[in-house]
């Protein structure tokens, strides 16, 4: 079986911002792949640079103060960091769309749902007619599970709840059918069920339209349960990148390690969950060499040095000095 | 008054419906009672506050009036009859560019001929709408289309009527049916209310208000009636079209300012400061002194391009706090180009207190034209509030001063309660 083409590729991506107090470096040398049909789930903590590499990917960092410095984004071959603005906005929303975290101000309040739904179609599409546009605009909306679409389909944003609007905003970046779908913490502020749902309902629709889902989350369990390739990124950095289970079973990186760790486990009655001690260090002024050193138990003067992201085994990369060791660790000591 | 008649049918159109279904199920009723737009709950939250509610409808009779005004004042007959045949002189006067010569009565007239009939028109369409099967948004989309269609169709008329040349004598009816008397014919003739139009002289220079004239005849020997009636259509045209010459100035520079940000916002608040450091009557007086055959329309023109900073101002403010927001992003994201996203994503959120700092705009450009007026910068040809007040003032005569100073004043509170009302309208925080 021969693996699928390569969608999306960073190369030593950089991002940075300038600003009054400095140069935030908030995506600095990041690099990994995404096959067609693929869902890669980018995880981390706050402030680690996941948002960021996801705008520079749709070309929407603010600029000033933000920049790409270096590196490229190559989608479908094509190099993005180079594209016009012009190249750009024909390929947001027809070729690569995405959905954001809060799906109740992410909708325009003064338009309705369909409305906002046919525009984004008619931008892409200027030959549609209004007919077919709105024939569209309900076929989606049933295909992301929103019931009575045809009633539905006139109501206002503040009508609907935050379940229902992420399901608007899915069929609206859906609606030109993109190859690639950026999905930026889209359950994040929503109910636990309705989290399962519209994870579920994201599955299915990319089995069924075969497009890629980048799926930025900060939460384990939705990697697991959605993605097939995993990038753990820590201080604008891909710390480890492997498939789901390889992750899971056998991770290489004592940050990964740490993020496992901080899971609440039922199965054991602890009353305190471990953390990660330390704080994330500030974009502003990360530390030189590994940027998890000062939180990180294996750390010695080794990680002055920053560390090269290698592949210790076919598809399984990861950027740490330590992790031979940190691995037979764990093989006595299994996970929590 | 067609505004006033269209968010009334539409709070009657709400009443009808939350009470047409009260046997449903509970579930219909609420989807009913949900299906209010931003429009509805603006203006049932306006009807709460009274005063502003009926100073509404008083700005609304102050429009009736202005249309109507031949009605009340004019010196052609409606049907004059004599010997040789019938005519309607009142009616062919109406388009007359010899008998009213500024652009602002041939528009006012237009509207009185189409503008109840088209008005009746559209009440019965937006009847037969109602009874059909429609939906309420999908209904109150046709409305709004077939109601522009109107508008545009009026533009378009009165376009025409101001290239039609005229060409007819100006006959003194009044004097005609004397000569007629004398020589014994006879004559029918029915005259509007009061037979007097506002550029008529020849009245006792100051005379003080009698059965005759009931608010006096002015220094210039016209009668002061006549002159307040035809002065509202002045007062609310010049008040309407400089506020809409500025806000389009105010919304375009204030919308770059505050989108792109960066030097091109540094560059424009820097205009705006420039432009806000001059005192801006002194700028109008200064302009005016400057035109030589002063008409309104040079007069809505500087009140125009020099009073647009604030609507900038606020403008940029709003678009500073809407571009941050998310569904900014997820236009951006979407691949709208950003003429797009300014006008028709940002702006329509950005509106509310424009509207609001344009009804207190009309208001204080009311006030400016009487100012300029009074002191003899305004338009001599057009009948004007604070002309009047000026011949009082160089007379001494009281009733040349109480009269259309109570015009101004009634005028400019009723349209500064009804700003304040939309404005706490449209503020979600004193919503209940």
């Amino acid at each position: 079986m021969s693996e699928p083409e390569v969608l999306l590729e960073l190369r030593d991506l950089q991002t940075y911002f300038y600003t009054d107090i400095g140069v935030a470096q908030s995506v600095d040398g990041v690099s990994y792949h995404l096959r067609r049909g693929e869902t890669l789930g980018v995880v981390g903590e706050s402030g680690c640079g996941k948002s960021v590499t996801a705008l520079s990917i749709m070309g929407l960092i603010p600029q000033p103060p933000g920049k790409i410095v270096g590196g490229s984004i190559l989608f479908k071959g094509e190099d993005l960091t180079k594209a016009s603005q012009g190249r750009m906005r024909e390929l947001r929303g027809k070729s690569v769309s995405m959905i954001f975290q809060e799906p109740m101000t992410s909708l325009n309040p003064v338009y309705t749902v369909g409305n906002q739904i046919i525009e984004a179609l008619v931008v892409h599409e200027p030959d549609v007619s209004a007919k077919d546009a709105r024939a569209r605009a309900i076929d989606m909306l049933n295909k992301v599970g929103i019931p009575s679409a045809e009633e539905r389909i006139d109501q206002y944003p503040h009508e609907m709840s935050g379940g229902m609007l992420q399901r608007v905003m899915i069929a609206m970046s859906l609606i030109c059918g993109p190859e690639l779908l950026i999905a930026d913490e889209p359950t994040t502020a929503l109910d636990v069920t309705i989290q399962a749902q519209i994870l579920e309902l994201m599955n299915g629709l990319q089995r069924e339209l075969g497009m890629s889902v980048l799926l930025i989350t900060h939460d384990l369990g939705v990697v697991a349960e959605t993605a097939d390739q995993v990038v753990v990124m820590y201080g604008g950095r891909v710390a480890e990148h492997t498939d789901v289970h390889r992750l899971f079973e056998r991770p290489a990186h004592p940050y990964t390690v740490a993020l496992f760790r901080s899971l609440p486990d039922l199965s054991e009655g602890r009353d305190r969950l471990p953390t990660i001690p330390g704080m994330v260090p500030s974009a502003y002024e990360f530390p030189t060499g590994c940027r998890f050193r000062d939180r990180c138990a294996y750390a010695n003067d080794r990680c002055a040095e920053q560390p090269p992201l290698v592949e210790i085994e076919p598809g399984h990369r990861v950027a740490c000095h330590h992790s031979e060791r940190l691995r037979n660790d764990l093989q006595h000591r299994p996970t929590g | 008054m067609t505004t006033d008649n269209k968010a009334n049918a539409a709070l009657d159109e709400l009443e009808r419906e939350s009470g047409q279904h009260p046997t449903v199920g509970k579930q219909m009723a609420d989807a009913s009672a949900d299906d209010l737009t931003y429009g509805d709950i603006v203006w049932a939250q306006f009807r709460k506050n009274t005063v502003s509610y009926y100073s509404l409808w008083f700005l609304g009779f102050l429009f009736f009036l202005a249309i109507f005004a031949p009605v009340i004042s004019s010196d052609r007959p409606f049907i004059y009859g004599t010997a040789e045949g019938t005519s309607f002189p009142w009616f062919t006067s109406l388009f007359d560019r010899n008998f009213y010569e500024n652009p602002v009565d041939v528009f006012f007239n237009l509207l009185m001929v189409a503008g109840p009939l088209s008005l009746c028109g559209f009440l019965l369409r937006i009847r037969n709408l109602r009874a059909g099967p429609l939906a309420k948004r999908a209904r109150r989309r046709t409305m709004r289309k077939e109601g522009l269609l109107i508008v545009a169709a009026i533009a378009v008329s009165y376009m025409a009527i101001l290239a039609m040349p005229s060409s007819s004598k100006y006959v003194i009816y009044t004097d005609m049916m004397d000569k007629a008397a004398e020589a014994g014919e006879t004559v029918t003739a029915h005259f509007p209310l009061s037979r007097y139009t506002p550029r008529m002289t020849g009245f006792k220079s100051v005379d003080k208000p009698s059965s005759k004239h009931i608010l006096g005849v002015d220094q210039s020997t016209r009668d002061v009636a006549t002159r307040i009636l035809y002065g509202t259509r002045i007062s609310l045209t010049i008040g309407v079209i400089a506020v809409s010459i500025y806000v389009f100035i105010g919304i375009l520079l204030g919308a770059t300012a505050g989108f792109f940000g960066g030097r091109v916002d540094i560059a424009i608040q820097r205009v705006i400061e420039i432009t806000m450091s001059v005192p801006t009557f002194f700028v109008i007086l200064t302009l005016m002194a400057f035109v030589e055959q002063r008409s309104i329309f040079h007069i809505m023109l500087v009140i125009g391009v020099v009073r647009w900073t604030g609507v900038a101002r606020l403008v940029r403010g709003e678009f500073l706090r809407l571009r941050k927001q998310d569904f900014v992003t997820a236009a951006r994201a979407l691949g709208y180009p950003s003429r797009r996203i300014i006008f028709e994503h940002i702006l329509p959120n950005a509106v509310g207190p424009v509207l609001v700092a344009a009804t207190f705009g009309v208001a204080s450009a009311i006030l400016v034209e009487s100012t300029l007026s009074f002191l003899g910068l305004g338009d001599v040809t057009a009948p004007s509030w604070g002309q009047t007040i000026q011949e009082g003032y160089a007379t001494g005569a009281w009733h040349l001063i109480l009269a259309p100073g109570f015009a101004i004043f009634v005028t400019v509170s009723a349209l500064n309660l009804v700003g304040e009302g939309l404005r706490d309208a449209l503020d979600p925080k004193l919503r209940q």
